[in-house]
């Protein structure tokens, strides 16, 4: 299982849920932040005061190694404008789930093929990153 | 990379975030939180808080650059009593900026 966090901007909060449950993705959760990137934040005009931190809306999603790949593309097609500020999108591995109303307990798949759609679209081949997995 | 959520008092958000611009890393996302540690919240007088209002930061730096960011926000935020907050690193597999949709090293 892989958690996508995705920072994006609040304006495309609706297309983006709109786009995730058009792929078949329900579950996720979102909340309002603050944040700023590599921009740090909006400079205004020189001798301005400009605005240190943006309003953002952070989603994050638990999915499938296999839908992790789906959800990215979803993700950057809802928010992409192409201007600064479009917000940052992050993997991380989930180890294992369960699910509260039932009791049930999902642990992540230990066979390689199943890290392999994440490992792929990574294409960054730090070493000591966890499992070797082979680039498909 | 590395994803660090570290966990702080309130009172000391401009200290750390000046803090760590010092140490080269300004990008980061805030948000409030209400949670507790090992002390179940505090008591005074008769009054329990059982969640004290506390400000979560997320940045996720290079490798390189953890122990950077960590110290810098163990320098700023730390008051020496209880409720400090805690730092929590964990490893980031891949990272996109959406603008230009690619990942990143």
């Amino acid at each position: 299982m892989i958690e996508i966090i995705a920072i994006v901007r609040r304006k495309q909060s609706a297309a983006t849920k709109q786009e995730l449950s058009r792929i078949g993705c329900q579950g996720y959760t979102a909340f309002p932040v603050f944040g700023r990137g590599k921009q740090r934040g909006l400079r205004g005009e020189p001798g301005g005061q400009g605005l240190a931190f943006l309003p953002k809306v952070l989603f994050d999603i638990v999915v499938e190694d296999e839908q992790a790949q789906e959800t990215v593309e979803a993700m950057t097609r809802a928010n992409q404008t192409g201007q600064f500020g479009d917000g940052r999108i992050f993997l991380i591995d989930i180890t294992e789930s369960s699910r509260l109303s039932t009791g049930e307990r999902q642990r992540a798949k230990q066979t390689a093929p199943a890290c392999a759609p994440a490992a792929s679209l990574c294409e960054t081949k730090r070493a000591g990153a966890g499992r070797e997995v082979p680039a498909s | 990379m590395k994803m660090i959520k570290a966990i702080i008092r309130p009172e000391k958000e401009t200290e750390v975030i000046q803090g760590l611009e010092q140490a080269g890393v300004s990008a980061l996302t805030k948000w409030d939180v209400l949670g507790r540690g090992r002390q179940k919240g505090i008591q005074v007088g008769a009054a329990v808080y059982g969640e004290l209002s506390k400000l979560c930061l997320m940045l996720v730096v290079k490798d390189d650059d953890v122990s950077k960011a960590i110290e810098a926000i163990i320098h700023t935020a730390k008051t020496g009593h209880p409720g400090d907050g805690r730092i929590f690193v964990s490893e980031v597999k891949a990272a996109y900026t959406i603008r230009t949709g690619k990942p990143d090293d």
